[in-house]
């Protein structure tokens, strides 16, 4: 009998440790997850009944989603124009020096820097004290939404910045200089040529930040309070405070649930406004 | 030569006078004076590198000047943006926007000057029947052919009713068999605007073949202006011969000057009286080493000797059918030589060609 010689892709074969990786860390783990969301104490949708049953954590839910929405808008808003400037200035020194800063605040800890905002929104911090001189009678800004949502946009902003960066990279530029070629100014030409065409960067960088914002924990953790608790603290404090696994791990399975479907519907509102 | 700032009649279609470019130390238009007039089809003709597309850029206001001034239909505009220039252009690769149909993009520069809306269709589809593109006036660019992009390019940068067109490489694109169909669309097109259009291009004979002006360009500066005509029969530079038409080239010097008339002799003691062109008068002194350009295309056979003709024979090289003609090379005393010719002829053989006085064409060697 013949031997059988099984081909193999070298593709698939360099592939195969990360397909393993993937497997052993991220699927069989998510599997479990989802599994003791429906197991622990007991078999059935309790801990979603305990989530999902409260006004408390719904409150948490919907807190998370508007507090990620305004990270996001905030980036999008901040950091679209200078996403646009490295992409397309002419002064190398001015862009180089716009994506160290931005390469550098990416690569600091989010610990130090929600704790830098800490000083900053602090009771004896310059921001409060700018603000009595104005005449406003504030004591502290920590533990405010306001707090929560400036510490993430700095957070997110550097990696909203750098993705919509290697998007606006690839754009035809030439096509601005046409339109003005064409009568438009610069600032119409950027409104009807440039915009529109930039705006699946814009979006997948603005998804991606989102999505970051929506699970992310130490600067709420440490610029919001209780009141401005978001779903991240509260699977945290399950956990660590609690030991309630079934219910954190209810709660995690809810946020990629919302995550996913928000992501999707992005997708799908962006498909349809392209083949519009 | 100057036909610029006559007081009568109205001012040239472009002017440019002392025009330098600069790229940090790199000269790459070195002090150009050029009219374009009012209504001609004009070629920016050269090698890549040559300066045409810069020269092009700043008409269109795309990049600045370093020295010089630019006007257009008189009035200066060498500080002005491109937008208020009023100029069409048409790019290489003719920057459609590819988020907007072909009507879209045809309107968009009427959108821009804010006519109604109704209008602006109108137009648009005017236009777009122009170029005989009614039929896919709703379809995007993506959608396209390269010629139907390229005609929707031009529909967009008439659409305002420029003065001037510019045209940078616009068929470099195209295979052979469209570019040759889109030369005679923009002739035709040319014509029935009356509007001047200045098209850039490496492709000498698509120069010859459009233009009322060709401006050759070499090295930032202007090498020679004239008709295609001018430029065919009396180039005034081994450069310009050498660019325009295949060309032998045979050493020589000139023995005897009597007006526009030359005397040279050949390596082999022929003599023969040739026209000098008119660029290069000055510059063809009695005594000096010359240039003889034959034409492979005037080539004849079955001639006479005398002195009205410079003959060549020797044994051929090669031959090449072209459809039209054989392309003979042949060895000869003064070189290999190049004839278009009626006949065919196998390697070895002797051929014997000779070239009529008046279809020579003698430069200086410099």
């Amino acid at each position: 009998m013949p031997a059988h010689r099984i081909k193999i892709n070298p593709i698939v074969l360099a592939a195969a440790p990360g397909i393993a990786l993937l497997l052993i860390f991220f699927a069989i783990p998510l599997a479990n997850l989802t599994v003791r969301s429906l197991t622990d104490p007991e078999f059935g949708l309790g801990n979603y009944k305990a989530v999902l049953g409260s006004q408390t954590y719904l409150r948490v839910g919907w807190r998370t989603i508007w507090i990620s929405f305004l990270a996001m808008s905030g980036c999008v808003l901040i950091g679209t124009p200078v996403a646009y400037a490295i992409a397309h200035s002419k002064r190398r020194a001015l862009v180089v020096a716009t994506l160290a800063v931005l390469g550098l605040s990416f690569l600091t800890s989010s610990l130090i820097r929600a704790f830098a905002w800490m000083i900053l929104f602090g009771a004896q911090g310059p921001i409060v004290a700018i603000l009595n001189a104005a005449g406003l009678d504030v004591h502290t800004l920590l533990a405010t939404q306001v707090a929560v949502v400036v510490g993430m946009i700095h957070f997110l902003l550097p990696i909203y910045a750098l993705t919509a960066f290697a998007g606006f990279r690839n754009m035809p530029f030439d096509l601005v200089v046409a339109a003005e070629g064409l009568g438009a100014s610069r600032w119409y030409a950027l409104r009807t040529v440039y915009f529109p065409l930039a705006l699946p960067s814009i979006i997948n960088a603005g998804s991606l930040v989102f999505v970051i914002a929506l699970g992310f924990f130490i600067t709420p953790a440490l610029l919001g309070g209780p009141s401005e608790m978001m779903l991240g603290q509260l699977i945290a404090i399950s956990i660590s405070k609690f030991g309630d696994f079934g219910f954190a791990a209810a709660a995690g399975v809810l946020l990629m649930v919302i995550t996913l479907f928000l992501l999707s519907a992005v997708q799908w509102v962006s498909k349809a406004g392209q083949r519009q | 030569m100057s036909n610029a700032s006559k007081d009568c009649g109205s001012p040239p279609a472009i002017q440019i006078s002392r025009l330098k470019k600069c790229y940090g130390a790199v000269e790459v238009l070195r002090g150009l004076d050029l009219v374009i007039p009012e209504g001609s089809y004009t070629t920016f003709l050269g090698p890549s590198g040559s300066g045409k597309t810069t020269l092009l850029r700043i008409i269109a206001g795309f990049a600045s000047v370093s020295e010089g001034t630019v006007s257009i239909s008189g009035v200066d505009v060498t500080d002005r943006a491109a937008r208020a220039r009023d100029v069409g252009m048409v790019f290489q690769n003719y920057a459609l926007f590819p988020h907007l149909t072909a009507r879209e993009n045809v309107e968009y520069p009427l959108k821009v000057r804010r006519l109604p809306r109704e209008e602006r269709r109108r137009r648009a589809l005017e236009y777009l029947e122009r170029v005989h593109l009614a039929e896919w006036a709703d379809r995007y660019p993506r959608e396209l052919s390269g010629g139907q992009q390229q005609r929707v390019a031009l529909a967009r940068s008439l659409v305002y009713g420029p003065k001037l067109l510019l045209l940078d490489e616009p068929l470099s694109a195209l295979d052979k068999h469209l570019r040759g169909q889109m030369q005679d669309f923009l002739k035709e097109l040319q014509r029935d605007l009356g509007i001047t259009f200045v098209h850039v291009t490496h492709d000498q004979s698509e120069a010859l073949a459009l233009s009322s002006l060709v401006v050759i360009m070499r090295d930032g500066r202007l090498e020679q202006v004239g008709s295609p005509e001018q430029i065919y029969l009396e180039p005034n530079s081994r450069f310009v011969a050498g660019f325009i038409g295949n060309s032998n080239i045979v050493c020589c010097s000139v023995t005897a000057r009597n007006g526009r008339l030359a005397t040279v002799k050949l390596g082999d003691g022929t003599e023969v009286g040739v026209p000098i062109p008119a660029g290069v008068t000055e510059r063809l002194g009695v005594g000096e080493k010359s240039l003889l350009l034959l034409r492979p295309e005037k080539a004849e056979t079955g001639y006479r000797i005398d002195t009205s003709v410079v003959a060549m024979s020797g044994p051929v090289l090669s031959t090449t059918f072209m459809g039209t003609h054989y392309q003979v090379v042949f060895s000869t005393r003064h070189g290999e030589i190049t004839a278009h010719l009626n006949n065919d002829y196998a390697p070895g053989q002797s051929v014997d060609v000779a070239w009529r006085a008046g279809n020579l064409i003698v430069l200086p060697a410099g």
